[in-house]
């Protein structure tokens, strides 16, 4: 019995795979259905040491943690379909950390979905959920292949959203985007100027009554802009956003945040030089209350032939509001890889991030000044897949 | 005696050849009738995605490490790898497609012959009136 409705389900299955491959008449007008992605999967062996001390009141806390791990780090399906000349459709699903719902792993966001109408070279216009262009790494944090780490730079790294506010540095998605290139002589002006709901905080997450979870409960925007320049193998740009930082929990109310960046990259033989730069400043009359932040980062990367590569990079950061990053944190990341083919890379990187903050003020968790000290080290591998 | 042959080998191999010119070649209805190697870098690296008439352009590659190839992408001042993951971020974003790679200049000449927009390259001695040359490297 058992084994004829496994069979059953199997033909189903099958009929159903048929179906969805059929393109319908209508399809006849348009350019095929393209379905790509890539996985990268990784080894990590992490140490962790956390230290919260205050000697003149005996208060010391020590938290070790020394794991290792394999995880399905990221995995992203797109679908992309040119419906005719000016307009393409794209849709981007990504699975984080192994992901299971079964088993309450990881996650599995909708990343993009939208629509791009493209006028000419110089005027595009993408419609609907996107990631929005913000310095160099932004719109491509995401793309394990192209990117040489497998610890990203901090504020790219969702692995590390739990203990720096990713968002609060870097816009996260927009709904309209406005973009292109204008050609100057030998050099390219890349525009884009974006707008999107207000951060994650915002976004209802319990329906009630009327109100749908996913969408926003303010009437802010967030609005943004980046103006770059390309000539030869050399890059630049500055961007800027504008929109509503959510520090209702801790009494401020809806402050106004302004993020401003500044990108360049450029190659000269075999060696490829990427910066960046971001402040976050917010428009808050409170003295002695700051929400500012500010990240670097500097990469620079070395293609020894064709398939091999080695890269190493400094980054810092400092969150004027965010216990124990008030002092700074400084992330090096040391890595290397080998293509084996365009479509597969082998990654290996060691990546240390510590923090470091005397005398932090007491809170409401830590009635005491304290000294805050942070050390965390990976040894990681992987394998990156395009398919 | 072996040697001498290696010898020889080497000598042959360092003699000067000289370059066979290699032709920059489209669709016969393309608007444009001709392209700089500024405007041809941005048309493989996809920076450029139309025609001065608003036509979509659709670029093919040689798969292979032909000599036609590599005079293309020095003319363009890339390399290979370069190419690559300038190929790779775009078709990643959403924004285009990496040129089609086809395996030999005369599957080359057919697509570029009957794809309207299409834009590719072959040695001189391999076109025909089916194409229009919009450049010539020598």
């Amino acid at each position: 019995m058992k084994k004829e409705t496994s069979r059953y389900s199997s033909r189903v299955a099958v009929i159903l795979l048929a179906l969805a491959c059929t393109p319908s008449p209508r399809a006849f007008c348009q350019e095929a259905l393209e379905v790509f992605g890539f996985f990268q999967v990784n080894f990590q062996q992490f140490l962790e040491t956390q230290r919260t001390e205050n000697p003149a009141f005996n208060f010391s806390v020590v938290d070790e943690n020394d794991r290792n791990s394999f995880s399905a780090q990221q995995i992203n399906l797109f679908f992309r379909k040119e419906l005719n000349s000016s307009f393409t459709a794209w849709l981007n699903f990504e699975f984080t950390n192994s992901f299971s719902s079964e088993r309450n792993w990881g996650a599995f966001n909708l990343e993009e979905a939208w629509i791009k109408y493209h006028h000419s070279d110089r005027l595009k216009i993408k419609a609907g959920l996107l990631i929005p262009v913000f310095n160099n790494l932004n719109e491509v944090k995401n793309r394990m292949p192209y990117l040489p780490y497998i610890i990203r730079p901090p504020v790219y790294e969702t692995s590390l959203s739990e203990i720096l506010p990713l968002s609060d540095f870097v816009p996260q998605r927009a709904y309209l985007q406005v973009y292109g290139v204008q050609e100057m002589g030998s050099a390219n002006l890349d525009y884009a100027v974006y707008v999107g709901n207000s951060e994650d905080e915002h976004i209802n997450t319990v329906a009630s009554g009327s109100q749908q979870t996913g969408l926003d409960t303010t009437n802010f925007l967030l609005v943004g802009t980046r103006l770059g320049m390309r000539f030869g193998r050399c890059k630049a740009g500055v961007s800027a956003t504008y929109d509503r930082d959510n520090q209702n929990p801790s009494g401020l109310g809806d402050v106004k945040r302004y993020r401003f960046g500044a990108d360049l990259s450029f190659s000269v033989g075999a060696l490829t030089f990427e910066g960046e730069t971001i402040f976050v400043q917010h428009d808050l009359d409170m003295p002695g209350i700051s929400l500012d932040k500010r990240f670097h980062y500097g990469t620079v990367l070395c293609d020894f032939n064709e398939r091999m590569f080695g890269y190493v990079s400094y980054n810092y950061g400092e969150d004027d509001f965010k216990f124990g990053l008030r002092d700074g944190m400084d992330a090096y990341l040391v890595g290397g890889g080998y293509r084996i083919t365009d479509l597969l890379i082998l990654k290996a990187q060691f990546s240390k991030i510590s923090a470091d903050e005397d005398d932090a003020p007491p809170d409401a968790s830590l009635p005491v000044p304290v000294d805050f000290k942070f050390d965390a080290t990976w040894y990681s591998v992987a394998f990156s897949v395009f398919f | 005696m072996i040697r001498h042959v290696i010898l020889l080998l080497l000598s042959l191999s360092t003699v000067p050849q000289a370059k066979e010119p290699v032709v920059i070649i489209a669709h016969k209805q393309v608007a444009d009738d001709s392209v700089s190697a500024a405007d041809l870098e941005k048309i493989f690296t996809i920076g450029r995605q139309r025609w001065k008439n608003g036509q979509k352009i659709v670029v093919y590659n040689l798969k292979s490490d032909a000599p036609s190839k590599s005079r293309v992408y020095k003319y363009i001042h890339k390399k290979p790898l370069e190419l690559r993951k300038t190929w790779l971020r775009i078709q990643l974003t959403g924004e285009g497609k990496a040129p089609i790679a086809v395996k030999t200049e005369a599957e080359l000449l057919s697509k570029v012959s009957s794809t309207p927009g299409a834009i590719g390259y072959i040695r001189a001695e391999s076109v025909d009136a089916s194409v229009k040359i919009l450049a010539t490297i020598r």
